[in-house]
Order: structure tokens, then sequence, then C-alpha cells
């Protein structure tokens, strides 16, 4: 799947924003998420 | 600064009315020592976008973890009230903080708050249980407006942000702190040198919040270390009431009269 991270593009497996996270690298860091312009960090319960 | 002067915002109390932005110093050592000799206690930092790959953010938040000063987040580069909101939203997840400098840019040349967005987000924000600090103009209106939505703290520009003009419209600055002698009125934009930062202390305002002055200053540290000061000094002059211009002479030294205007 072809995303836009930050306005770059990238190609991604994950089919979850958290197995997107793993995917790039921030399992273990916190960081703040929005999709479309939603934030989305509570839902990931972070 | 005594004890009774302390500068109590949204249930918090802080020894200095100096904060600080933590963009762009030359490296992670000149920062911390420029917070530390500045005595500063709070400083304003910006989510970092990461696109993956990269984990800087995560270094530089952990630089300013152990600083052990209070963080507040800002909404920098932000250009609509619903980016602005969104940002806030995380930033409160990854600070553990419900404070928040907003920003929202309506102007590119002059960095300019679109103030319209400002109200806008301060609105929704302030609802979702935030203590909105909101970067402003110097505009009377609009600072009724935020007050009215429940800002406790206004944030008026004294210039654009980064330029280091100092104050472009003191009429306007003295305007804003005498239509609203209780409100927390913190000058965020435009300070360059520490005579500007004494000279809206002077007027009363109750804190300066600066980036670039310091930061892309020669000497960074020995800079912070002079607006220690300079807030300082402002401070104690507006406490002590200066005196009242004039434009005639006045002799300091009568030769007629009582030496002291209190008889002892």
């Amino acid at each position: 799947m072809r995303i836009l991270v930050n306005g770059l593009q990238r190609d991604v497996s994950a089919a979850t924003l958290s197995g997107l996270l793993n995917e790039l690298g921030y399992e273990d860091q916190k960081v703040g998420t929005a999709v479309n312009q939603e934030s989305q960090t509570r839902r990931l319960g972070m | 600064m005594s004890d009774a002067d302390r500068l109590r915002l949204y249930g918090s109390e802080f020894g200095s009315r100096l904060f600080i932005g933590t963009a762009r110093y030359p490296s992670p050592v000149v920062l911390e020592e420029s917070i530390r000799v500045s005595k500063c206690e709070m400083v304003t930092v910006s989510l970092r976008r990461e696109a993956g790959g990269t984990r800087s953010g995560e270094s530089f938040w952990s630089l300013i973890r152990n600083l052990g000063v209070k963080v507040l987040p800002n909404t920098a580069g932000c250009r609509t009230a619903k980016e602005a909101i969104t940002t806030a939203q995380m930033a409160r997840e990854i600070f553990a903080t419900n404070w928040i400098k907003l920003e929202v840019i309506g102007e590119e040349d002059t960095l300019q708050p679109d103030v319209f967005g400002l109200v806008e987000a301060a609105r929704v924000l302030i609802k979702d249980g935030f203590y909105v600090l909101p970067y402003m103009t110097d505009d009377l209106v609009v600072a009724e407006k935020l007050l009215d939505l429940g800002c406790q703290a206004l944030m008026p520009w004294a210039a654009p942000i980064g330029s280091g003009r100092g104050v472009n419209n003191p009429f306007a600055l003295r305007a804003l702190r005498a239509h609203f002698p209780n409100a927390h009125l913190i000058i965020d934009a435009g300070i360059g040198a520490p005579s500007h930062a004494v000279e809206v202390m002077e007027m009363g305002y109750d804190a300066v919040l600066l980036n670039t002055a310091i930061s892309r200053a020669g000497d960074p540290v020995e800079m912070a270390r002079a607006f220690g000061l300079a807030i300082e000094a402002g401070r104690s002059a507006f406490l002590a009431k200066p005196m009242t211009p004039r434009d005639m002479a006045e002799p300091s030294t009568p030769i007629i009269g009582r030496p002291f205007d209190q008889l002892f």
C-alpha cells in the first residue's frame, strides 16, 4: 500500500496504524499520530 | 525575585519571567547551557515531524526532559485552525501536558497570526481541556475574545517572529496592557536584544518568550544570561514605578528648600 507520511511517499504492508508504527521503526518510541488531520494517538492507547 | 512576585499561570508558579524556545541552537550542549544560565523555568517545544527511518525527535525529547523545566508544546508551523487543533492533541499525548502555545499562522512574509483561526482553535481546545496560550497580534478585540473564551494568558507579538526588531508598535502594546490590567500578557515574538525585553517588562508585561535572539546570537549562552538579567531588571523597574517624563528640566539638586520630600 502506498501512503503519504508527513509528505513523503512510503510503500508499506501494515494494515493497522500500530502495525505501521512498528514497520516505520517507532515501536518503542512515544509518538503522536494523525490520519487525514485527525489525531489518532488516544485510539492507539499510547 | 521575591516569592510574592512569582508569576502564576494556570495554577503553576514561575520564579523566572523568561521563557525560551528550543529551536535552531548550534548544539544540544549550547541549548542546555543557555537554559541553565538564563534561569528560565519553562521552554517551548514543537512537534518534530518524521516519516520513518530517523529518530531525531526521540533524542531531542530526552534532552528536554532532562533539563527539569516545564514544557510548553506549541503548534508552530500550523496554517489552519484544524491543523493547530490536531497538532495540539498530538502534543498533549506526547508531552503529557494540557498546556499549549497556540499558533495559527496567517501570512507568509510576516508570519502574522491568523487571528480568526486562532480564536476558532482556542474555542475548541479550551472545551477539550487545554490551557491555551495564544500567540496573537496586539489587537484589542482579539484579546477580548480570547479572554472571554477562557484564556488566562495572551501572547502578543512585539514584531514578526525571528525579526529581532524589538517593539514595532509601543502604543498598541501600552494600550493592550492598559485595557487588560489583570490578564497575564506575555510578549512572544520580535525581541532581538535584552534592551527590548527591558522595555516591555517596564511597560508591565508579565513575561517574555523568545528564541532566535538567544539561539542565533554569536554566543547564545552569554546572551541567555543577559536576557535573564534584563527580564529581572525590567520587572524590578516596573514594580519600582518609573518617574514620569517631563518636557522641561528640573534641577536634581535643589539649592532652596528641603533636602528630602519627607521630613524626618
